[in-house]
């Protein structure tokens, strides 16, 4: 009887804790999509606000000043939302997506009224969000900004933040901001374990232009044949003319993934002393290292000096007989660029050679004469 | 001396019926809490530009998605058109008409300008003979393979992966609809995790009631008849609780065969989908798993819960208990024909948890409820149970129940919130109490059938299937 009672009172007990608990739960749900649908309305308007609020700032050529949150234009006056909460996110989010598509004065003038209105600092400490998203978003937020004065925190980013993603973000951003003294970290953070957070700072080193040149240079002598073969990639993609001495280590290293890249800058090089290290490369044991050997031979002409153009046309006859086709299609067509010299050549070895003269008269190249 | 052994009997059952629901539910509840937490750090890792990064990117592998049809004339073009749509930087479509006796292959061929070609078909795993391989005019990355029926959607999908031209496949069900960025999310654990991924799913839901138009879903809706919403909990349950708490576990062994992205040289390897399995994805998965173990790789069957394949669910009911029916056959059918997984310590945690959850749980769960309910009334007529105990312990094992139905709607809530409408949600909630009375019990009852259709080796198919298309909501 006593045992029977103690357990209908212990049956009890469970039921009251787990009938409390599927109340619980379904409360959570229900008050947390009320908020969260709340939230969302006023996230709206507030954007819609903000938006009708900043037309003239972009339109207008009157006088434009800013002093704190209050941003004035000709007789338009508008005092922006506190940076923090929802209202100040929403006002924040909605200059920045301006930003994106702004040029000039526009631009300058939304990105002023972002650094004097105190929105900038908030975004910046989001950088140390213990969410990974917080610190991606806050980094994409600081490089549209241009927030200059956050390029210390982007920086440590960039080279310590525990996520790939905010890593590849953090070095956009900086990226961004268009400062020449970034390059070097970006050259560090290059050695990113996530493949795809390398790709994207390559990408940022790609769109920093010539600037980044000298110091991407400086990574062809690196050990890490990772890191080289992005900075050939780099200096390929930017287009940099690299002369053949800073490419000396690359033509030589244990990788054919960064030979080729190396013959391929010797090509674009355009530097007559280049000739002889892609004649050199055009000896490679691995196939499509010669290819790009042959298209960098076309690319940098029949050399001027008569023993260069001996070995010139010398090496790229033996190329016709290269056990890959590949090869000697490449050598056929660099043959066909080379002057009459280069015609008689392939004429009297047919095959693949004739399939090149053809082929250049069908897109309406011609021997020089 | 009778009276004293039954109720002996009775008690020792009582017992381990006790210890065994409290063992369930501390699983169930294991499982509820890990699910949040991985959740929630999958969220925080998740961004928006990483997938558009991807999606420029040359990064990401090819994908060949494989889709099996049979008969599945209303649905076809729609989900064909849905596919090719998806956004990814390259990959392929790969239909496979599994001999439908309906006009499935006319509505491609029709709608997509199909031609018969010449085209190189290796038949790397041995399936059903092909009649032929089809190519568009205007999609080039849409290829058709017309074969014999081979009574099993794995001979069709193998039939797909021969096909294929890509070393990951994604294979989908004709009646699903992936949404755009879905190959994207899903091929992330392939190009990201440090373990080789041999597989990666995502969540199933149901479509019934969601508006598709031309292939892409619109609005997300309840369907309306409470078979379809008694599966939307079910799902929700199933994924966003159990899937993610096994995936971070690493004893996943379930990728849907709805939807799944796979790495062809492995699924080769171990011989692709087996056509006898009843359960022929999670048949996969294990031999999977089994093989990889055994040459000593380290690996993850991963799993996306952002990731959503709409699929639709069964509206009546007949088709509901047999694919129930099958689900349980299946279930059998690989545990047993994969017993020594259990005991072998070459499998570790795989084994002994993986495999071990599905003995104790999802195999052993329903036999004893229903032993339980058919020994109640004897209980009560010999007065060995009284009455307010027992009913005390079922509403408690309902409250439980309801508790991790709510506790996956409360993770959809705060996580992927597909379901917009207060009605809907509120729906789901209620419908989460509902189920516990009368549906629970008669998904038991498909499970127990299951088990005696098993053991008495009666093979029992899909049946006639009838088919409604997406934008009428129904099919199964």
């Amino acid at each position: 009887m006593i045992a029977e009672s103690v357990e209908r009172g212990l049956l009890l007990w469970f039921g009251a804790i787990i009938g409390a608990l599927d109340l619980f739960v379904l409360l959570t749900i229900v008050i947390g999509k009320a908020v969260r649908d709340l939230n969302e309305r006023r996230y709206a308007a507030a954007r819609r606000r903000v938006t009708e609020a900043l037309l003239p700032f972009l339109e207008s050529d009157e006088p434009f000043h800013v002093h704190g949150r209050v941003a004035v234009i000709g007789d338009e006056r508008y005092e922006l939302p506190r940076p923090r909460g929802l209202v100040g996110r929403a006002a924040r989010e909605t200059i920045v997506s301006f930003l994106a598509a702004l040029r000039g004065e526009a631009r300058e003038r939304l990105v002023t009224i972002l650094h004097e209105g105190g929105y900038v600092e908030p975004v910046a400490r989001a950088l140390r969000s213990r969410s990974a998203i917080a610190r991606a978003r806050a980094a994409m937020l600081l490089g549209g900004m241009r927030a200059t004065g956050a390029g210390g925190a982007l920086v440590d980013r960039v080279l310590h933040d525990r996520s790939p993603e905010v890593r590849a973000v953090a070095a956009e951003a900086l990226g961004a901001l268009h400062n020449v003294a970034s390059v070097p970290i970006l050259i560090a953070a290059l050695r990113d374990p996530a493949r795809h957070s390398e790709l994207r700072i390559s990408a940022v080193l790609v769109r920093l232009g010539a600037a980044a040149v000298p110091a991407v240079e400086t990574v062809l002598h690196d050990a890490d044949e990772r890191v080289v073969r992005l900075a050939l990639d780099v200096l390929l993609d930017i287009g940099a003319s690299v002369g053949a001495s800073a490419l000396a280590v690359s033509t030589g290293h244990a990788s054919p993934e960064v030979r080729a890249r190396a013959a391929e800058l010797l090509g674009a090089s355009g530097d007559p002393a280049a000739g002889a290290a892609a004649l050199e490369l055009t000896h490679d044991e691995i196939w499509f290292v010669r290819v790009r050997a042959a298209k960098a031979l076309d690319r940098l002409g029949v050399p001027e000096e008569p023993h260069e153009r001996e070995a010139y046309y010398g090496r790229l006859e033996r190329m016709l007989d290269d056990p890959v086709w590949h090869v000697r299609r490449n050598a056929a067509a660099t043959l066909a660029d080379a002057g009459r010299r280069g015609e008689r050549i392939l004429r009297a070895h047919g095959g693949v050679g004739t399939i090149a003269l053809q082929l250049r008269d069908l897109r309406g190249g011609a021997a020089p004469t | 001396m009778i009276v004293s052994l039954v109720r002996a009997a009775f008690a020792g059952f009582g017992v381990f019926v006790v210890a065994y629901t409290l063992l369930v539910n501390a699983t169930y509840l294991a499982q509820t809490a890990i699910a949040f937490l991985s959740i929630r750090r999958y969220l925080r890792g998740r961004t928006r530009e990483r997938i558009e990064q991807l999606f420029r990117s040359r990064l990401v592998p090819p994908i060949s998605v494989i889709l099996t049809a049979y008969n599945e004339g209303p649905t076809i073009v729609d989900s064909v058109r849905a596919m090719l749509a998806l956004q990814y930087s390259q990959y392929e479509v790969v239909v496979v008409n599994d001999g439908s006796t309906d006009d499935t292959l006319r509505l491609i061929a029709d709608a997509f300008d199909l031609e018969r070609v010449e085209k190189t078909y290796d038949e790397t795993i041995p399936t059903r003979p092909v009649r032929g391989v089809y190519a568009s005019y205007t999609y080039p990355n849409l290829v058709v393979v017309d074969k014999i029926n081979g009574g099993a959607k794995a001979d069709a999908t193998n039939a797909g992966i021969n096909a294929a031209a890509y070393p990951l496949f994604c294979a989908c069900d004709a009646d699903s609809l992936l949404e755009k960025d879905a190959l994207l999310q899903l091929v992330m654990p392939m190009i990201d995790r440090e373990r080789f991924v041999p597989a990666s799913g995502g969540v199933v839901r149901a479509a019934n009631g969601s508006r598709v138009v031309r292939g892409t879903l619109g609005r997300v809706a309840l369907g309306g008849r409470p078979i379809e919403i008694f599966q939307v909990v079910e799902y929700l349950r199933a994924f966003l609780i159990g899937r993610t708490a096994q995936a971070t576990l690493n004893i996943m062994l379930i990728v849907s065969g709805a939807f799944g992205l796979f790495h062809k040289a492995t699924v080769v390897a171990v011989g692709g989908y087996n056509p006898k399995a009843i359960g022929e994805d999670f048949e996969l998965i294990v031999r999977i798993a089994k093989y990889l173990h055994r040459t000593k790789r380290s690996f993850e069957v991963a799993f996306v819960p952002q990731t959503v394949c709409w699929t639709m669910v069964p509206h009546l009911w007949s088709v509901l208990g047999r694919q129930r029916n099958r689900w349980h056959r299946g279930l059998m059918q690989t545990l047993q024909w994969h017993a020594d997984m259990l005991i072998s310590p070459t499998y570790r945690g795989t084994g002994i948890f993986g495999i071990g959850y599905f003995v104790a749980v999802e195999l052993l769960g329903p036999m004893v409820e229903l032993v339980g309910y058919a020994l109640f009334p004897i209980g009560l007529l010999l007065h060995l149970v009284s009455p307010l105990s027992a009913a005390l312990f079922f509403l408690i094992a309902v409250g439980m129940g309801v508790f991790l139905s709510l506790c996956a709607l409360l993770l959809e809530e705060i996580s992927f919130r597909r379901y917009s409408e207060w009605g809907d949600v509120l729906l789901i909630a209620a419908y989460a109490v509902l189920e516990n009375f009368g549906y629970r019990q008669l998904t038991l009852w498909w499970r127990l059938t299951g088990t005696i259709d098993y053991f008495a080796g009666r093979e029992k198919g899909w049946g006639t299937m009838v088919r409604t298309g997406f934008t009428s909501g129904g099919g199964d």
